[in-house]
């Protein structure tokens, strides 16, 4: 019986007064404390409805940024129930994605047109869709996916940012800071001339065994690869990771939110 | 022989008087060509004279004097050869029914001549095109056979070609290989194609151009004679040396879009340009038997390419990459698991990255994902089993697991954590997958039947479990009823192997069973076991015959058939111990009572007048019944008696424990 475990967790860090961050797993959309989450994976609801996960940095200032992702994940969260009406294949589903994420970059815009003063917020997104085989993962931005296979930590996106393209790892390159640039070039929302272009990846699979990270760059902006892949391959249940996650965040200084989304599969033999 | 192709239709034409020809020599070293017709050479009549284009050597029809009516071919060599003796007398002894068949050689006027048969049919490339159906059926067989005798002679052909194949027969139903190309033996391994014009350049595999000679080279030179075959065309019509010898280099050659998909497999396969990775024999016999075989592409060479795996650990190709991932296979999988083998190969060669990409995301853990991307960038690496134990191919892995209990360990790791399987996927070998992956599902609980099964996957001439069983036969004779008896049975496995061994007794008989219903023996385990089959004639009458066998069927499909019988008798040794056992024991008692008594006085001990029952008062009823009317003679049995009655029964005792074990 394979079993999915999920657990997100956010915290506003030791700068910022507010969270703007955000994130859902199903229809529970939340930006404070821990959510947790451990269910049977081989039932109907995740044959036929899926789940979406989302991790969500809103921008904006004030209290634009928190609408701007909570909005976006509220429209993202909606689209579970439309899916289930029919069977679908792969590239319909993810282009099923792709509108969504498109239609709360035109809400969000409209949004910030309407508001006097008009108001350029705007956030990103990483997500994954989960449907019985299928793993779909949506990105806007610079919040990044990342999955340990076996004892390893691998980055799964490319931030959609100035700085991004070369590796995020490279051998030997483990005592330099993370360095990142914030001007992204790609986002929900943010402004009327601002581009929209989700990025999807169908070609991942998720084994048992398999444990995604998804987080705000409030995490992989203030912890090194290779500090991450140490609480993440730990044996800890998700909690305790997500938990030492935002710690070393903030023990490394918490310039910003912080959101973590962990989720595995585990396969248990059906006598346990 | 190469040259066998214009056979002159008017024999009258060359059959003037023996002239020679003065002509000037094509190369320093090179005797004239000669005009022979009508001479007799050795024992070998010259009839008439082919064409030789070649200008290496003359070609006659001649006959064998002392065989006058069978048609052969001499060949005299122009050049001056000094032949090595025994590897032309060597050569005139072997013979395969798909090569034309040397006859004989010797040295005439300074030159080199070989006499061989004469194929009737003529050559193919007078015949040309031919169709698929031919060539899959009867043209290709026959040719690869032909081929894989030389190899196994360790002689690399080298000369085939369309204008080297011939039909035997008039018939045109026999395929024969033209000679072995004694030239090129003679020419020796080192000079190559270039020496002989274009003519063998259309035929020559790349590695020719860097002074490779192995056995490759005739498969790839196969592939272009199919390719001249099917369409009847030169390939490089037209085209200078320089630039055939840069498309076996490094363009792909053009495969004729009208032949059939299956065929252009086949064509890839011989066409590879990387040796190793070309088809040989046994490709062409699994394509032959409608397989799907894989070709291996042609990685195209990395420019600038460089990898460090560690310091002073590094690759400068593909196939480096392969190799030094391999050698250290810890960091390797760290590499791999990080992500950085396709990160680098990302900017040299996309098509590899993408497929490293896919491998990492398929495989359900980090070492299968590494093993698939070692044999992807190069497939000719070894499989390690442990430690410094590696394999090149299946029956050179099947015989390692095989050789000793820590290699049988390793392997049943291997096998189980899909290692191996991974292994023969990505290397040629996915028939062997395919066939392990429907059972192996039966062996999770059994998995030393599983990797016995897996090797006969890998090495099909592997020995088979074979088992031994002693006594192989048992007939007790006669059986007391009322005991019971255990007969032992030896089982032993002969040789190498792992098998299960089922028992069963033929009849049910009841009160007789066997102690065990399944065995597992194993050259590096229990390589033997006892069974025990216990008889019990409590419930049987006495006088009856009893057959039964044992019946051991073996996993490896051993069928074995052992024989019980016996016969039920009176107990009559053990009535006899009883009665001899009881009658020694009461004298016994007696004896000694009466003794005591005699010893301290009886009319104390047995205090009558209280009439006391004692254990004394037997005796006492003893004493006044037989003693006072028998006197001492009685005194006399009961010693007897005990001197006899006991030892009788306690030998009996025996006897009957032995006869019951």
């Amino acid at each position: 019986m394979k079993k999915l475990h999920i657990c997100a967790a956010s915290h506003k860090g030791q700068l910022r007064n507010d969270n703007e961050d955000a994130f859902i797993i199903g229809n529970c959309i939340e930006r404070e404390g821990m959510v947790s989450l451990s269910c049977p994976y081989d039932t109907e609801l995740f044959k036929q409805n899926g789940i979406f996960l989302a991790v969500a940095d809103g921008m904006g200032g004030h209290q634009h940024g928190a609408l701007a992702s909570w909005k976006t994940l509220q429209i993202i969260s909606t689209l579970a129930g439309t899916l289930s009406q029919e069977v679908l294949s792969h590239p319909v589903v993810a282009e099923r994605i792709s509108k969504t994420i498109l239609d709360a970059h035109q809400h969000l815009i409209q949004f910030g047109e309407s508001h006097n003063p008009p108001s350029n917020l705007g956030t990103t997104v990483i997500g994954l869709y989960l449907r019985s085989d299928e793993v779909i993962a949506f990105q806007v931005g610079d919040s990044r996916l990342y999955r340990v296979r076996d004892k390893y930590l691998n980055l799964l996106t490319r931030d959609h940012c100035l700085s991004a393209g070369a590796p995020a790892f490279q051998a030997g390159e483990t005592e330099q800071a993370p360095v990142r640039s914030s001007v992204l070039t790609n986002s929900i929302g943010g402004g009327s001339g601002v581009r929209c272009t989700p990025e999807l990846r169908t070609d991942l699979i998720f084994h048992p065994g398999d444990l995604f990270l998804l987080c705000s760059d409030g995490l992989s902006d203030m912890v090194q690869q290779m500090q991450l892949e140490e609480i993440m391959v730990k044996p800890l249940g998700i909690e305790d990771k997500a938990k030492e996650l935002i710690e070393a965040a903030n023990l490394a200084g918490g310039n910003d939110n912080i959101t973590v989304l962990l989720v595995t599969l585990t396969e248990e033999s059906s006598e346990q | 022989m190469s040259d066998q192709t214009h056979r002159l239709n008017d024999k009258t034409e060359n059959l003037s008087k023996t002239t020679t020809k003065k002509l000037s020599p094509e190369a320093p070293g090179v005797l004239p060509q000669i005009n022979a017709v009508g001479v007799t050479i050795g024992n070998y009549e010259l009839i008439s004279e082919f064409s030789s284009r070649g200008g290496e050597a003359d070609l006659y029809l001649c006959r064998d004097t002392r065989e006058p009516e069978k048609d052969l071919i001499i060949k005299i060599y122009r050049g001056g050869h000094t032949p090595k003796k025994d590897i032309l007398d060597e050569l005139v002894q072997v013979s395969h029914p798909d090569i034309i068949d040397l006859k004989d050689w010797g040295m005439w006027n300074g030159r080199l001549y070989e006499v061989m048969e004469f194929a009737e049919g003529g050559c193919l490339a007078d015949m040309m095109p031919f169709t698929e159906e031919l060539l899959t059926s009867r043209i290709i067989p026959e040719i690869v056979q032909a081929i894989h005798f030389c190899h196994n002679n360790g002689i690399v052909h080298r000369d085939i070609k369309p204008s080297n194949i011939f039909y035997r027969d008039s018939n045109q139903t026999d395929i024969v290989l033209g000679d072995f190309g004694i030239s090129s033996i003679l020419r020796g391994e080192a000079s190559v194609a270039m020496t002989s014009g274009s003519r063998t350049l259309a035929f020559s595999a790349p590695e020719l151009f860097h002074g490779y000679v192995g056995i490759e080279v005739d498969y790839y030179a196969l592939g272009i004679t199919l390719l001249w075959l099917i369409t009847g065309e030169d390939p490089f019509e037209g085209r200078s040396d320089q630039q055939i010898m840069f498309i076996h280099s490094t363009e792909k050659i053009e495969l004729p879009p009208a032949c059939s998909q299956r065929f252009q497999i086949l064509l890839l396969g011989l066409l590879t340009k990387e040796r190793k990775n070309r088809w040989g024999y046994n490709q062409i016999q699994r394509w032959l038997a409608g397989e799907d075989v894989p070709v291996m592409a042609d990685i195209a060479p990395t420019r600038g390419f460089f990898y460090r795996l560690a310091p002073g650990i590094e690759a400068r190709t593909i196939e480096e990459l392969g190799r030094i991932l391999y050698d250290n296979p810890d960091t390797g999988e760290e590499h791999v698991g990080r992500g950085l083998i396709e990160d680098t190969l990302k900017t040299f060669d996309q098509s590899l990255y993408m497929q490293i990409i896919k491998i990492r995301e398929r495989a359900v853990n980090n070492h299968l994902a590494y093993l698939e991307i070692i044999y992807l960038l190069d497939p000719t690496l070894p499989f390690r089993l442990e430690g410094k134990a590696e394999a090149q191919d299946p029956a050179a892995l099947a015989n390692l697991i095989d050789s000793n209990d820590a290699m049988w360990q390793a392997g049943l790791i291997r096998l189980f954590d899909h290692s191996i399987p991974t292994w023969l996927r990505t290397t040629g070998f996915d028939h062997i997958v395919k066939q392990w992956l429907q059972q192996e599902s039966n062996f999770s609980g059994h998995q030393n039947m599983g990797l016995e099964i897996f090797l006969h996957l890998l090495d099909p001439t592997l020995s088979v479990a074979q088992i031994s069983i002693n006594p192989d036969s048992m007939n007790i004779g006669k059986l007391e009823t009322n005991l019971s008896r255990t007969i032992k049975f030896n089982i032993a496995l002969k040789g190498r192997g792992f098998t299960t061994v089922q028992l069963a007794l033929h009849e049910r008989i009841d009160g007789i069973k066997c102690s065990k219903t399944s065995i597992e023996l194993h050259n590096y385990g229990t390589a033997s076991a006892e069974v025990d089959v216990d008889i019990d004639t409590g419930m049987m009458s006495s006088g009856q015959s009893y057959k039964t066998a044992l019946s051991l069927n073996t996993s490896a499909g051993q069928h074995l058939v052992i024989p019980i019988s016996f016969r039920t008798i009176f107990p009559r040794y053990q009535v006899l111990r009883q009665v001899g056992l009881w009658a020694g024991a009461s004298a016994l008692y007696f004896y000694t009572t009466r003794m005591a008594v005699t010893a301290f006085g009886h009319k104390t001990w047995l205090n009558l007048e209280n009439g006391n029952s004692s254990f004394l008062s037997i005796y006492y009823i003893w004493e006044r019944q037989v003693m006072t009317n028998f006197g001492t003679g009685a005194e006399y049995i009961l010693l007897f008696a005990v001197l006899v009655g006991l030892p009788i029964g306690l030998l009996l005792t025996k006897v009957i424990k032995i006869n019951f074990e």
